[in-house]
């Protein structure tokens, strides 16, 4: 795999938050599911730069949504993920399994 | 715009909220509860009507199917009325020079979504914390996602600073 194609933790995270949210992946809704499934605060900002970079590699595509009152009428910007996106986000949690596979933890890590 | 349309069992009656007018079907809600194939027709014939300005002939024709739906087994008395149109809450507002900031730093094809993003959150945060701690949260999103872009300004500035006063 090329150096291009690797991915940083917090890209799969996002990258795994768009496929959750399938049809319904937006700013929010991307930020609300990290919330919920990592159980930590993500700040929107790091979203979209995450978001940005994954979108310069070609891992996800966006597309302007409907605008709503509660957002001041202002158009939602929905992303999903590319078939490309796809085979790099595959390949990066099986390289990790791979690593992980037969590994211990001890002590109180267990 | 589009009608929403929300259902709400109130006491014994079934309240019908179709953007900021309120229908109540009166005695409906055991009736209901007992036949959901009752409120079944309520809701398609009100779902049909959107976008309708009559919407109220409508919720009579939903009406007549509920009493229809309801003739037998149960003898219930339902009348209709519609309730006096209730003003909708007005959506707090997020600190202005906040957004003012964001604009001015985020890039400009994705700014507007962004900005409706963080609107949107602090609406959620004003409805479940309230407003003072969500212009705060507002405050916190805007000033993690321009400080690298202010950090870069105030560097560009002091290199150009230094380089004048080296001489290069």
């Amino acid at each position: 795999m090329q150096m291009n194609d690797s991915l940083k933790q917090n890209e799969q995270e996002v990258m795994l938050a768009v496929m959750r949210k399938n049809s319904d992946a937006y700013g929010v809704s991307i930020h609300e599911e990290l919330e919920k499934r990592l159980k930590r605060k993500v700040a929107l900002a790091t979203i979209y730069a995450t978001l940005a970079a994954l979108e310069q590699k070609g891992f996800i595509k966006s597309r302007k949504g409907e605008a709503s009152a509660e957002r001041g009428g202002r158009a939602k910007m929905y992303f999903e993920i590319t078939g490309k996106g796809q085979t790099a986000l595959n390949a990066s949690l099986v390289a990790l399994d791979r690593l992980r596979a037969g590994t211990k933890f001890a002590g109180a890590m267990a | 715009m589009k009608d929403e349309i929300s259902f709400y069992i109130q006491g014994d009656d079934l309240l019908v909220c179709v953007s900021s007018r309120n229908y109540i079907f009166r005695d409906a809600a055991n009736a209901i509860k007992a036949n959901p194939a009752a409120f079944d027709a309520v809701v398609e014939n009100i779902v049909e009507s959107e976008g309708n300005p009559h919407i109220g002939s409508h919720l009579n024709l939903a009406l007549r199917e509920l009493r229809n739906s309801l003739h037998h087994g149960h003898n219930v008395d339902i009348e209709f009325t519609q309730s006096e149109p209730t003003s909708p809450t007005p959506l707090p507002n997020p600190p202005q020079f906040a957004t003012y900031l964001y604009a001015a730093f985020a890039a400009k094809n994705s700014s507007e979504s962004q900005l409706g993003d963080l609107e949107e959150m602090f609406v959620k945060n004003a409805e479940r914390f309230g407003e003072t701690r969500a212009r705060r949260l507002y405050w916190l999103e805007v000033g993690l996602a321009i400080m690298p872009a202010v950090r870069r300004l105030i560097t560009g500035i002091i290199a150009y600073y230094l380089k004048g006063k080296i001489g290069l």
